[in-house]
């Protein structure tokens, strides 16, 4: 049984002022609709 | 980072599936905070957003579109780009349905565990008149349902499932505005450790939120 419907992924591309770039994610996170915790995250680090 | 739909974004899909709503407006408007609370949620705003001299720092719309990840258009995607001009360090995101940003005002009095009533400054930011509205202090919602028109409103503690604040609310915190205000409705909320954006330095996001 899948349950995992909704997907959300979050990248985000930080453009620094010496011209280099950083990027987060992709930072993907799977949960049920239905599930209230917000601990089903994982952590992003810049990288 | 914690990503997530509040619960008022679920009840609002499953509404339009249920036929009781026709539609959810777009969201496509991302307000940046830079407080410290994680998204929770019961959330029904950023943690304290972003301010210039001039006001709250305009919500910034994105561009905002159905796109194939893995079977056609199973992915709603909004993208924005946050210019900081001045050192900026931020925290939090949210996707709204509404360009406006939340109505601020400021504690006058301690909030304690078993208040029902809350004392600000800045009570006419706010609807008035205009019954029930939520407001936003930290983590805790809290439901106005009548006011005395000056600087008191009557509240419900711990409205759409957040945590009361048990600790009391020192006086001078700040009060935003949820659900019925000109704070719109959050869709989406993503919160993660403190990046600090110096002068002329940009961040984009790149929200999906996909079915699969």
């Amino acid at each position: 049984m899948q349950f995992a419907p909704v997907q959300i992924t979050v990248n985000a591309v930080i453009k620094r002022i010496d011209g280099t770039v950083e990027k987060i994610g992709a930072i993907d996170l799977s949960k049920d609709l239905n599930d209230q915790s917000p601990t089903h995250s994982i952590e992003g680090q810049l990288s | 980072m914690i990503n997530l739909l509040p619960t008022l974004s679920r009840a609002n899909l499953v509404s339009v599936l249920a036929g009781s709503i026709t539609h959810i407006d777009v969201p496509q408007y991302l307000e940046i905070g830079q407080g410290p609370q994680p998204a929770l949620p019961s959330d029904e705003t950023v943690s304290d957003p972003l301010v210039t001299v001039d006001g709250p720092y305009a919500r910034i719309h994105c561009t905002t579109g159905a796109f194939t990840t893995a079977t056609t258009n199973d992915t709603y995607r909004a993208t924005g780009t946050f210019l900081a001009t001045q050192q900026t360090p931020i925290t939090n995101s949210g996707l709204f349905d509404v360009s406006t940003s939340p109505p601020l005002a400021t504690l006058k009095t301690p909030v304690y565990t078993s208040d029902t009533q809350v004392q600000v400054f800045g009570y006419n930011n706010f609807p008035n008149n205009s019954w029930p509205f939520d407001i936003q202090i930290g983590s805790e919602v809290m439901t106005v349902v009548s006011g005395n028109g000056t600087d008191t409103w009557n509240v419900i503690r711990g409205a759409n499932g957040s945590p009361i604040t048990y600790a009391g609310i020192p006086a001078g915190s700040e009060v935003y505005g949820g659900l019925n205000t000109s704070n719109g409705n959050m869709f989406f909320k993503a919160s993660f450790a403190p990046i600090v954006l110096a002068p002329g330095e940009s961040i984009e996001f790149v929200i999906n939120i996909q079915f699969v």
